[in-house]
């Protein structure tokens, strides 16, 4: 009985392991096989060149269009940058079809900054303007612009202030994507902007600077980074970095040394008296008579590799390490930004010490003249205030200094430095005109909003330029018509000039901005490229090595700088800028939004990267919600624990923090420009450095 | 032998005694108690139902799941239901098979729970699925290299063949109702009982047929116990993920659900005992001996967790390492400690200790075992989840509607198993007197 | 009995030993071996690599990639990949079919902090091909694992047995709110909710280049087909091509000293490797 049973169980085994065996051919390939989903075929797919607007290295971008409808986008290959685009260019489209973008122009209703509007027309709207500006057209010097738009555009308000008259014309810089611009002021002023030769350098040395994502033009930075590491002729330029977080750059780096924010200039120094100490500066250097090089000299001693230690949370073995590097190396570059006058100056004099000064040549970004052909000259007046100083100028008196204030693309309110001053200070100017493709913090504070067309929807041009210096004309047609109610504030401006007659007509013989473009490209031989969109070269890359000179170095203001904030145990604040945020941008955009911090794994958020040290001292723990606070104001941000960065340092990203700029950006993350002191003297704000208390 | 002796004894002084014991429920109208209790079950169910309602509407981002912990409490669900069912197959086949005599008066509810919970272990997976729809892909589009799959096959097999079992097993009392239920039951009821117990008259031949047929199924169930729970765990398994990739992790799964089973039946056994007063024929030996299978199994437990502890901790694979520590020290502490605590510290000293021996204690130990049965599948599905090779680290805490869900499958499948034990005998009569009959 | 007949056709060895236990215990063994075998022969015709044909393959230069992301968003636009919002990134539910993955190594040299831009690693041997229950995701002939979203059931399982987190699920049905849809790649279908979707190579542009070169009655040349986030890279630090092809630039990169692939050691055989940082 029971054996069988047992066979009979072995013949069922065996009728399954058959099934099991056929199975597999039965049910075949073409089931199995997904079927095959055919592409739409597309007849009228069409490309089309166009110009980035983000920033002002005006990259030019291929638009891929079907239907008349843009659907891709991707760098021009055959432009200067042979078709990279940086993210920000490559979420290009999301600015054009963005939901909450401005469809037509503006007029506030209730109170500024009740967020009333009213819809009204563009003549509507020129007709106000013009009254406003009829008002002041006897005494012009109550005309204010902010030209914070990249292209040419801004030219064309650069020219409408000379022909009204008004000094008070302000272009904003943007100072933690510019070289130490500062250290090079002669006689003649600051230069323009320098190009640093990273390519014949044997090692570059980085001090404070995530030069690789905050250094314009983006594109380019990475290329060169690229090329510094990896090039045709196998050499290979070293990397170091000091920097108080391991940044993007600081990863990147063959080196990474720890430093407290701000102190860039004290570690620079320190390296500076090893490198003399030591014997590896350049031994000819007094006999060429560098100005001021003596009392340099002296400065130095009070400099040594221990001073490092307590200034800068960098040990002395680390100082003597950068600086054999340097000293060892034929052609060391030692970069930072343009951040306080004493560390851009005390960086630059390693260059000085070792003799590289022939990897830095003086640029131009465009010919000055350029677009301001056949003009009266400019004013003798002089302006209200550096740009730094505007809201202070503005408070300081009972009756504003400006009546109209056209502003266009320029957004203080939340790039700050101190938001909360400007928003006082603009609440003072009778009239305010804002011109821009979103509803930003400034413009809300505006009368009449203005709404500008995405870079593709306008013709564009542009002096775009790269880091070596070359310069290129880049312009471009718009690609599609626009989608909504829009103008271009040159167009705006053009046409108000010449309904006011008399010199500010004549100052604009063309009818809108196309006309002004083709009058430029006609001068610069590009006439041919401005229909299909195109470039062609102006410049040769730059090769004028700057004259080295420690002139106007304080050794005063060094020492008493360097001994000021020793005092405090609360953490530093560290502000970093990164690529996708650069100038306070992008965070509109989802796209930007979710790449803003990869080594932490964070997106659309606003957090604060904690030493772990740090952080069990302060009892924060890891995804925390905290207050960072300053005398300036607080945020309130999620702590994050990054082993990775000096000690006692809270390292918070710019961009987010927005209280307007459209759904995906309004109320998420803080903004730490709102926690930034803005320098006494300078104006400037102080990103790196400053004490902050940090609570839960 | 003494048990046996005195279930003999129970039996040959009260067959009939037996036999009104197991038929008084069917009779009797339920107490006003007893229907609140089934109504609240039905309630929490059904609030279930609702929240799985919701989370078909809003897709999956209803829970709390995300990059890199894919899979959570539904999966941990499956398991745990899974391993509930485990109960009646592994009692009644093993013991059938080995003719173990002291299996007769659990027999019954063994099964019970063993057709009661499948149904709840198997929607699961469905609750899980991001498109339940397109449940029958797996059938038109089959790929036999998935152990999901394999799971799908065994897994209908089980229902199959466990329903098969229980039904088989039923015949012969199912007739008993036919025939001694009397004024108290319905019509339709009446109609059920006549046409499912097929003609049954408990002949020789009948008897032989019967018995034949159960050895069969006994043997098939036997197989399909272990295949089904090996199968769970080779859904693990099979993939390379730290944590998961390992050979143990079939048999452990197996012992698992066989201890988590004896856990529940240990849980609900005693509940019926007190609630139906079967102290005559579910006596304190026959406890002891369940209670003596389920310390075994407790200490087997406890030995599969540790060869699985050593030796990932003797490989010392980062990966693996990272797993580990995280449920030893790191965020998944509680899940990890807490099964130690539940599946082996306290039911080892509840019942390995003769003080102890009282029918409450198996009951409490019974409840913690699936307490810490339940944190086991967590600290088996989350912490490899959470701790990929390459990902960020993720966080995951279930939602408010997969603890919904949770709670309305548990309250289903207690609700679906009173339902039965009003309708079906809750000892199998025959059994208990072919015990008799045998001593 | 009608095992006899049977077996006379098929096998000597059932032939020999019908009756007795020991062929049974034989043709039981075999058997098993038999259908590993042919469902082996069943699935590498259906779904393996043809020989001969083209191998897309990727290699990412570390020591160029300077993390920008430009790859992520260039793919994003491509791929008409979902918004994103803060309650979805704080849940890991941001798809984003190449991300750049911080990957730390401690060794005696000290520590390096690589940020590597990972996409689906198009492995040769997949583990998320093998654990699909309804064949949703497949090889196809050039190399290509592909993601069939009708047939998705949606259980996860591919993305919980891929060792790189590189298959992602939607969690909710992608929000595209107006205009926004009008931005769209008209090649490429959006996912909806419930299912999972991967990296894949931008297989239209595949099909895009195809049509092309037999447009032009010619052979699919190298540099035809670029996904985009090789395409955008500002730096070139992905060079993209065919690997069987030895004259391409991807297959002589991926000889080079400084190659590796991630997570070699699981035997996956990832088609896109990695140039290490000097």
């Amino acid at each position: 009985m029971k054996e069988g049973f047992t066979r009979r169980d072995f013949f069922k085994i065996g009728a399954l392991i058959g099934a099991g065996y056929a199975l597999p051919r039965v049910i075949g390939n073409e089931i199995r096989r997904p079927a095959k989903e055919g592409l739409p075929t597309l007849h009228d797919e069409t490309f089309s060149t166009s110009l980035c607007r983000q920033c002002p290295a005006l990259c030019l971008q291929k638009t891929r269009l079907v239907a008349g409808k843009p659907v891709g986008i991707e760098g021009e290959p055959q432009s200067p940058r042979a078709g990279a685009l940086c993210p920000k260019g490559l979420a290009a489209l999301q600015e054009l079809y963005h939901p909450d973008r401005l469809t037509h122009p503006l007029k506030r209703k209730g109170e500024r900054g009740s967020g009333s509007w009213e819809k009204i027309s563009w003549k509507e709207s020129a007709d106000i303007v013009r009254s406003r500006i009829s008002s002041i057209r006897r005494t012009p010097e109550r005309l204010g612009i902010f030209s914070a738009s990249f292209g040419l555009q801004g030219k064309v308000l650069e020219r409408f202030a000379r022909a009204f008259g008004t000094p008070n014309f302000w272009r904003p810089r943007w100072d933690p994507a510019e070289p130490p611009l500062d250290a090079f002021r002669g006689k003649t002023g600051t230069p323009e902007s320098i190009s640093y030769d990273f390519l014949s350098a044997d090692i570059v040395v980085g001090f404070g600077w995530d030069w690789l994502q905050q250094m314009d033009p983006h594109v380019d930075t990475q290329r060169i980074y690229a090329d510094m590491r990896r090039n045709a002729s196998g050499r290979r330029t070293r990397f170091f970095q000091l920097e108080s977080q391991l940044s993007i750059s600081a990863a990147k780096a063959d080196e990474w040394f720890p430093l407290i924010p701000g102190r860039e200039g004290i570690a620079a120094l320190c390296v500076a008296n090893t490198l003399v100490s030591e014997g590896f500066h350049d031994k000819g250097l007094s006999e060429r008579s560098v100005e001021g090089y003596d009392s340099f000299r002296k400065t130095l001693k009070e400099y040594p590799p221990e001073r490092a230690e307590k200034d800068c949370g960098l040990s002395a073995e680390d100082i003597r390490r950068v600086a054999r590097a340097m000293g060892a190396a034929k052609r060391p570059l030692a970069i930072t930004w343009r951040s306080d006058l004493f560390s851009q100056e005390a960086v630059n004099s390693l260059n000085l010490l070792l003799g590289s000064f022939d990897l830095i040549h003086e640029t131009k970004n465009f010919n000055e003249d350029l677009g301001l052909k056949n003009m009266p000259r400019r004013t003798d007046k002089k302006p209200i205030a550096d740009i730094e100083k505007w809201p202070g100028a503005v408070l300081g008196e009972s009756r504003p200094p400006i009546d109209v204030l056209l502003n266009d693309g320029f957004n203080p309110v939340f790039t700050g430095p101190d938001p909360s001053v400007w928003k006082k200070a603009l609440a003072n100017i009778p009239f305010i005109v804002g011109f821009s493709s979103f509803m930003d913090e400034t413009s809300f504070l505006s009368d009449l909003i203005l709404p500008q067309p995405v870079s593709m929807e306008a013709w564009q041009g542009g002096v775009s330029r790269l880091l070596d210096g070359t310069t290129f004309f880049h312009c471009a047609p718009p690609a599609l018509a626009p989608l909504y109610d829009v103008k271009d504030a040159a167009d705006f401006v053009i046409e108000l000039a010449r309904a006011q007659g008399g010199e500010l007509a004549a100052a604009f013989p063309w009818n809108s901005f196309p006309g002004f473009l083709q009058g430029i490209a006609k001068d610069v031989g590009a006439i041919k490229s401005l229909k299909k969109g195109g470039w062609s070269k102006i410049s040769a890359p730059a090769r004028a090595p700057l004259r080295p000179t420690l002139a106007s170095f304080k050794p005063a203001e060094i020492s008493k700088r360097g001994e000021k904030e020793n005092s405090a145990s609360s953490p530093r604040l560290c502000v970093e800028f990164p690529l996708c945020f650069s100038r306070g941008k992008g965070a509109h955009l989802p796209y930007l939004q979710s790449l803003a911090g990869p080594q932490l794994g964070e997106q659309w958020e606003t957090w604060a990267a904690i030493h772990p040290q740090t952080a069990s001292r302060l009892g924060i723990k890891d995804r925390q919600m905290v207050w960072i606070e300053s005398s300036a104001g607080r945020i309130f941000v999620r702590a994050r624990i990054y082993e990775k960065m000096a000690r006692e340092v809270v390292a918070v990203p710019f961009g987010l923090g927005h209280s307007q700029m459209g759904r995906w950006a309004a109320g998420i993350g803080a903004n730490p420009a709102e926690i930034v002191l803005v320098g006494k003297n300078s104006g400037k704000a102080r990103w790196q450095g400053e004490s902050v208390n940090v609570h839960g | 032998m003494s048990q046996i002796m005195e279930t003999s004894r129970a039996a040959d002084l009260s067959g009939n005694k037996l036999e009104e014991a197991v038929l008084r429920p069917l009779e009797k109208k339920p107490t006003r108690g007893q229907d609140a209790l089934l109504l609240a079950l039905a309630l929490i169910f059904l609030i279930g139902l609702g929240a799985w309602a919701r989370q078909l509407a809003w897709g999956l981002s209803a829970t709390g799941l995300g990059v890199p912990v894919f899979w959570g409490v539904y999966i941990v669900n499956f398991i745990f239901f899974i391993g509930i069912s485990h109960a009646g197959t592994l009692l009644s086949a093993i013991l059938r098979i080995v003719k173990a005599q002291w299996r007769a008066p659990f027999t019954r509810l063994a099964e019970m729970i063993t057709i009661t919970s499948i149904p709840f272990a198997a929607t699961c997976v469905i609750v899980d699925m991001g498109r339940p729809e397109r449940f029958l892909n797996v059938l038109l589009y089959p790929h036999f290299t998935s152990p999901i799959l394999w799971d799908v096959c065994c897994i209908t097999t089980y229902i199959i063949m466990s329903s098969l079992y229980f039904y088989t097993a039923l015949i012969p009392d199912l007739a008993l109702c036919r025939d001694r239920l009397g004024s108290g039951v319905s019509p339709w009821r009446k109609d059920f009982y006549r046409i499912s117990s097929l003609e049954w008259t408990g002949t020789e031949t009948q008897k032989r047929v019967h018995h034949l047929i159960m050895t069969v199924l006994s043997i098939v169930l036997l197989a399909l116990v272990i295949s089904v729970h090996t199968n769970v765990g080779f859904v693990f398994g099979m993939t390379i993920k730290p944590g998961w990739h390992t050979a143990v992790i079939g048999p452990y799964f197996v012992i698992g659900a066989a201890l988590q089973g004896l856990g529940v039946l240990g849980l609900i056994a005693i509940f019926v005992r007190w609630f139906f007063r079967l102290h005559t024929w579910l006596t304190e030996t026959h406890l002891d001996s369940l209670r003596q299978f389920t310390l075994a199994l407790t200490c087997f437990w406890g030995y599969f967790t540790g060869v699985e502890i050593l030796t990932t901790f003797y490989g010392h694979a980062p990966a693996e390492m990272q797993v580990l520590w995280s449920k030893i020290s790191g965020p998944f502490w509680w899940c990890f400690w807490g099964m130690i605590l539940f599946c082996f510290v306290i039911p080892f000293v509840l019942l390995a200790f003769k003080p102890l021996r009282l029918s409450s204690v198996l009951a409490l130990s019974g409840f913690s075992i699936n307490l810490g049965m339940w944190l086991e599948r967590y600290s088996i599905v989350v912490p490899s989840g959470a701790n990929p090779f390459v990902s960020f680290v993720g966080r995951y805490w279930p939602s408010l509607t997969e603890w919904l869900i949770t709670a309305g499958w548990v309250a289903g499948f207690l609700m679906l198993l009173l339902l039965f034990m009003r309708i079906f005998p809750i000892l199998t009569v025959w059994e208990i007197e072919e015990s008799a009959e045998h001593s | 009995m009608s095992m006899d007949n049977q077996s006379q056709e098929k096998s000597s060895i059932l032939n020999k030993g019908c009756i007795n236990r020991k062929g049974f215990l034989k043709a039981a063994l075999l058997a098993p071996v038999l259908f590993v075998r042919k469902l082996r022969a069943a699935t590498d015709s259906a779904l393996g690599p043809e020989k001969g044909a083209r191998r897309w393959g990727m290699v990412i230069d570390l020591d160029r990639c300077t993390a920008c992301q430009s790859c992520v968003v260039a793919c994003s636009v491509e791929n008409n990949q979902m918004m994103g919002n803060p309650h979805e990134a704080a849940m890991g539910r941001v798809i984003r079919w190449i991300r750049v993955q911080s990957v730390e190594k401690k060794n005696a040299e000290g520590y390096r902090q690589s940020l590597a831009p990972m996409p689906c690693m198009q492995c040769d041997d997949p583990p998320c091909i093998k654990v699909c229950p309804t064949s949703a995701t497949f090889l196809d002939p050039e190399g290509i694992v592909g993601q069939v979203y009708p047939r998705c059931i949606g259980c996860r399982y591919c993305v919980n047995s891929c060792p790189y987190t590189s298959k992602f699920f939607n969690w909710d049905t992608p929000s595209w709110p107006k205009p926004m849809e009008e931005g769209q790649n008209p090649d490429v279908s959006v996912r909806y909710k419930g299912i999972v979707e991967k990296c894949l190579f931008c297989h239209q542009r595949l099909q895009r280049a195809k049509e092309k070169a037999a447009f032009e009655k010619r052979e699919l040349a190298e540099g035809d087909y670029i996904p985009a986030c090789a395409s955008s890279c500002p730096t070139r630090a992905i060079v993209f091509g065919d690997i069987n092809d030895p004259r391409s630039e991807v297959s002589k990169l991926s000889q080079s000293p400084r190659a590796y692939r991630l997570l070699e050691e699981l035997g996956t055989e990832p088609k896109v490797s990695y140039l290490r940082e000097e």
